[in-house]
Parts: structure tokens; C-alpha cells; sequence
């Protein structure tokens, strides 16, 4: 088992546990919350994260999409 | 069926944004010749007096792409505000706040700063939400979502000019070293009398004079009879001996020959 951090920014963060071998989408989904539309961080993994990238232990998943203003 | 809930005026918090962050953000607006976006940390606090508060605070502007009308911040990649977040760790939480710059225009919301501010709405239903709009001018325009569904537009934002370290230490400061300034009655005195601590309008001291403030009778005799032995009348001005010619005559040649001395 691990423990992984989702986050979308700005809004809320919930700390899940999965198991080792769960993906980004499998926390985002046990969190209660979707990565349609989002940009995917993982902590672990300095660029190209994606929705099948598995998260190790302790990592935090930080959904993000543009923010436009004008 | 539709429930609406009315808000009474004291259960709306006041949005309350602290200087270092109005003067960064007074500083992204002043810089940029283009639009320019941020986003900041909002922590919840109670007035002395009770008062529900939105503490805006700590503003970054993160890697973004500008234009004249519009700012869109980069949702991934170096300097990102996703990168941001992860280097707050807790706080990350606490990024509640997202505000940008219309230039020299209007700070009304347009249609994209309204989606830009539902989606955020969408994200986090329970929790506040700030979206704020500035220009050059100074003006500004501040957006409310108080969770639940509630929202105020155009809510009224204060700057917190102190921080709590500099409030005690001015209060301890005050308390320390200001005094207010007491005045005493004018009393008789002895006009002219350069022996008499008193006279009108003076103040009283807390230092050597002020014992003499409670003179009895009998230190008035005692100066007025010094006075009187001086020349000095009992009120009004004093007497002085008008100086004779002989007296003027003799401090001219006085002069003279100090004149003669310190040129030698």
C-alpha cells in the first residue's frame, strides 16, 4: 500500500491510500475527483506525467489546467 | 424549488489584504506593460472584535503567457503554479487566491475572468474563493465565493497596513514613553521675578520645579521681599534704572579699548 496526495490548484487536497501498483487516475478517482481537462504534476516525476504514470509512495498529484484572465 | 439564503452583512468576511502583498502586487501591475496574473494564499482569521476575515497574502506570479487583453498561467512545466504549490507542501492547500492585472483598463470581470472563476468554483464547492482585478490606476475589483454556493460580487477589500509585531511594539511605546501634557491654573505670582517658577501658561514639570507649585504664603513673602530688595515691583514689569549718559559714555570706551586688546 501507498499513500498519495491529489490536488487540484486551486482547490482542494485529500490524502488517499492505494496500492502500489494504482495509477494517477486510480488515486484521482479514490480522492472523488476527475482528471478530465486536467494537466497532471507528480512530484516524483519532473515532466510528461500522465494518467497511467504510477505514483510512488508519498508523491502528491497536482491537477492543474490553464488560467485564463483577460 | 430553488433555496436562497440571505446573508446578513456581518456574516459576509472582509476580504483583507496585508501590505506585503498589496505592495508586490501594486509592483506586478506597476512593471507590466501587459496583463499579468498571480495567485496567492488565503487564510481564514477573527477580528479582535469577532469579525470573519479573508487574509490575502504571499502573491506569486508564476510562468505565463501575456498579451495586452489576457494572462494564462501554465497549468504544468517549470516555474508553473503547479511547480509552486508542490514547493508550499502544506500550504499549497491554502491557495485560494487568484488575481490579475487589466492594464490601464476598467477592472470589471470579462467573460473569460467569469469562466476562469466558476471552473475554480467547480473545483473546491466548500471552501472561499478570491478572485481580484487591478490596473494602474489603483483601482481595483474583488469577487467572493464563500462556499456553498454564495458569492458577493465587487466585495469591499481593506489593506491590513500592520502586522500584529508592529502593533504591540508602537502600543508598548506609547504606554512607555508618551505622556499627555497637564496645565495648571495661573496662580499670583511675582511678575518678572526671574526667582519664580510660575507663570502663566507654563506647564507643570514633573522635575525640580514642580514642589514650588505648592508654595505657601510665606515662600511669596519671601520672594516678593527678594523682589523688592531688587527693584522689582510687586506686579507688572520690573524696574530697571534707566542707564545715565556717563554709563553709556564709559561702555562705548569700554568697547574701544576691548576692540584695541583682541587686535593686539
Amino acid at each position: 500500500m501507498k499513500y498519495v496526495k491529489v490536488m487540484t490548484i486551486p482547490g482542494r487536497s485529500q490524502q488517499v491510500e492505494v496500492e502500489d501498483s494504482a495509477t494517477v487516475a486510480d488515486c484521482v478517482a479514490k480522492a472523488g475527483m476527475t482528471t478530465d481537462g486536467y494537466q497532471i504534476t507528480l512530484t516524483s516525476q519532473a515532466s510528461g506525467a500522465n494518467a497511467n504514470s504510477v505514483p510512488q509512495n508519498g508523491d502528491d498529484v497536482v491537477l492543474t489546467r490553464q488560467v485564463k484572465g483577460a | 424549488m430553488t433555496n436562497i439564503e440571505v446573508l446578513d452583512e456581518n456574516q459576509v468576511p472582509l476580504v483583507v489584504m496585508s501590505v506585503g502583498a498589496m505592495a508586490k502586487v501594486q509592483q506586478y501591475v506597476h512593471q507590466c506593460s501587459l496583463e499579468i496574473g498571480w495567485m496567492g494564499l488565503v487564510t481564514r482569521q477573527m477580528s479582535p472584535s469577532g469579525f470573519p476575515m479573508l487574509m490575502l497574502h504571499d502573491p506569486y506570479a508564476p510562468a505565463q503567457e501575456v498579451s495586452g487583453a489576457t494572462t494564462d498561467l501554465d497549468p504544468t512545466g517549470k516555474g508553473s503554479f503547479a511547480d509552486w504549490a508542490i514547493s508550499l507542501g502544506e500550504k499549497a492547500e491554502l491557495i485560494k487566491w487568484w488575481g490579475h492585472s487589466h492594464v490601464n483598463m476598467g477592472v470589471s470581470p470579462s467573460g473569460t475572468d467569469m469562466t476562469t472563476f466558476y471552473e475554480h468554483i467547480e473545483n473546491d464547492k466548500e471552501n472561499p474563493f478570491v478572485m481580484s482585478i487591478h490596473n494602474k490606476k489603483g483601482a481595483s475589483y474583488v469577487n467572493l465565493y464563500l462556499g456553498h454556493g454564495l458569492y458577493v460580487k465587487d466585495a469591499p477589500m481593506v489593506i491590513n497596513y500592520g502586522s500584529q509585531a508592529i502593533i504591540d511594539e508602537v502600543a508598548a511605546e506609547l504606554s512607555q514613553n508618551v505622556r499627555e501634557k497637564t496645565y495648571v491654573k495661573p496662580v499670583a505670582t511675582n511678575f518678572g521675578y526671574t526667582g519664580n517658577p510660575i507663570g502663566y501658561g507654563q506647564s507643570q514639570h514633573t522635575g525640580g520645579g514642580s514642589d514650588r507649585l505648592t508654595a505657601d504664603k510665606s515662600d511669596r513673602k519671601k520672594w516678593n521681599a527678594k523682589g523688592n530688595a531688587l527693584g522689582l515691583r510687586r506686579s507688572g514689569k520690573p524696574q530697571h534704572p534707566k542707564p545715565s549718559v556717563r554709563s553709556k559714555r564709559r561702555g562705548k570706551k569700554q568697547g574701544a579699548s576691548n576692540a584695541g586688546n583682541s587686535a593686539a
